[in-house]
């Protein structure tokens, strides 16, 4: 069973994002900061690129916070690189505590809801949490050189390139944060690799549904609810689970549907990616709910938690999804 | 919703790969690779004058320079996503293999990344076609003792 908590008094203080090229050419790259136009950015390396990216996007943050440096205490972030060495690569420019989490593709979420229990308790302290990924470190990683000619299955999705960032505390501002829960690990008893995002489904279905049986909600208590990067085929499955216990669900959407010009081949599936439901959140969702379009957005980050060394040996995939509830603040 | 519900779910939306598609478009990708090294080796043969088995491996030398150039250059990659088995298959889908991966490996230096990790992917080809080697062989040598000749 997942684990649902609540936030006293805790507001998002800023939020910042960088999109790679393919993402700034999407339909929500004008939501974005800022944006970098090729994989390397004037580095030596796609993984250099990256922890300049992550770096940047903290920087940003803290700039758009307007808060004394003194007072951000905390940093929690994480990435899909090995030992996540992109956000300690990053984070060791800064004068933070620092807590890497892993989520896979949730740990924006993880990392959220980490730096809300900390300023949670504590007035006076701020938390900033971080995340990126880029599609050039994670072809390298888990798939194939990124020259490799191979016929990509129609079910992939592509690691968005990205990095975004937010600052939490308790100086009230527009978007409160009210809720969380942290999802139990689920076996969907796959190992395709090759599509992740059928299985991830099952996790976001089991952490949606607890979250609102924990605190006896209905699912159109949200204007939106939104995925991490399920790809088209998770969130048909997800809608579909759903149907099954007689719930419709309207007002649900997945980030990795909206980042990436729908129709483009070279997408595949969709967007995936810790930066993917990142990049839509704190750039999109976020200048939504400023505006006062959505008011209530359940923020939904799934993560496929695949080894490639674990996959060889043919274990299925373990798969988890955190999510976060953000509402406008009216005083 | 419990377990057996949601594998039925997920088996309705599985999605199909074009099989037929793939099928053609490999076999004409396929064949124009294979017209094309039958175009070097008539060059070869008819036009610089070379021995039958020097001119198979000018063209297949050509096949692999095309290809070593077309992955440098960031070209085969969009090509073999819609040519498949057809660029896989040839000498063209080794080629690339190796100069993608030793690509891919120039960050970590000539030692533990172009140098090691070259034949990342080649590697099972190289192991296999040795072993295949062998066994072939040893059929050939096992037939040779009932009376079907060696060479």
């Amino acid at each position: 069973m997942s684990y649902s908590l609540e936030f006293k008094q805790l507001f998002l203080q800023s939020s910042a994002t960088i999109g790679g090229k393919k993402e700034y050419r999407g339909p929500l790259g004008h939501y974005f900061d800022y944006h970098y136009s090729d994989s390397y950015h004037k580095q030596k390396s796609f993984e250099d690129a990256e922890v300049m990216m992550a770096r940047d996007v903290i920087q940003l943050a803290i700039n758009k916070a307007k808060l004394d440096k003194e007072k951000i205490k905390v940093a929690f972030g994480g990435d899909l690189s090995n030992q996540m060495a992109i956000s300690s690569g990053a984070i060791k420019n800064f004068d933070f505590a620092y807590g890497g989490v892993f989520g896979a593709c949730s740990s924006f979420i993880l990392a959220l809801i980490n730096a809300g229990l900390v300023c949670s308790n504590n007035h006076n302290t701020y938390a900033l949490a971080f995340t990126s990924s880029s599609y050039a470190t994670s072809e390298r990683q888990f798939r194939y050189p990124i020259e490799y000619g191979i016929q990509k299955k129609d079910t992939v999705t592509v690691t968005v390139t990205g990095a975004a960032s937010a600052v939490v505390g308790k100086r009230p501002t527009k978007i409160k944060i009210n809720r969380a829960t942290i999802g139990n690990v689920v076996d969907a008893d796959w190992d395709n690799v090759n599509d992740v995002g059928s299985p991830m489904s099952l996790a976001a279905y089991t952490t949606i549904r607890d979250h609102l049986k924990n605190n006896n909600l209905d699912p159109s208590y949200y204007d939106l609810i939104l995925t991490g990067d399920l790809s088209t085929i998770g969130s048909k499955i997800l809608i579909d689970c759903f149907k099954t216990d007689g719930i419709i669900l309207t007002n649900y959407n997945d980030a990795g549907n909206l980042i990436y010009v729908r129709g483009d081949k070279d997408i595949h599936a969709g967007g995936s990616g810790p930066a993917c439901i990142g990049l839509v959140s704190m750039s999109y969702i976020v200048d939504k709910m400023e505006k006062k379009e959505l008011k209530r957005v359940l923020l939904v980050g799934t993560g496929a938690l695949y080894s490639p060394t674990m996959a060889y040996q043919h274990h299925t995939i373990p798969i988890v999804a955190h999510a976060i509830e953000l509402e406008v603040y009216e005083k | 919703m419990n377990k057996v519900e949601y594998q039925k779910i997920v088996k309705k939306h599985e999605v199909k790969n074009n099989r037929a598609k793939n099928a053609l478009m490999a076999f004409l990708v396929g064949g124009i690779v294979g017209i094309l090294a039958n175009f070097f080796y008539d060059i070869s043969l008819n036009w610089i004058g070379l021995e039958k088995t020097d001119a198979g491996i000018l063209s297949t030398l050509g096949i692999i320079f095309i290809t070593t150039v077309l992955t440098a250059s960031s070209l085969y990659n969009k090509v073999a996503r819609v040519a498949g088995a057809g660029l896989f298959i040839p000498t063209s889908g080794f080629a690339n293999s190796v100069v993608a991966s030793s690509i891919d490996a120039k960050f970590e230096g000539p030692v533990y990344g172009v140098g090691s990790r070259m034949f990342y992917l080649a590697g099972s080809v190289i192991t296999y076609g040795f072993v295949s080697a062998f066994l072939y062989a040893l059929i050939r040598l096992l037939l040779s003792f009932i009376g079907v000749p060696l060479v």
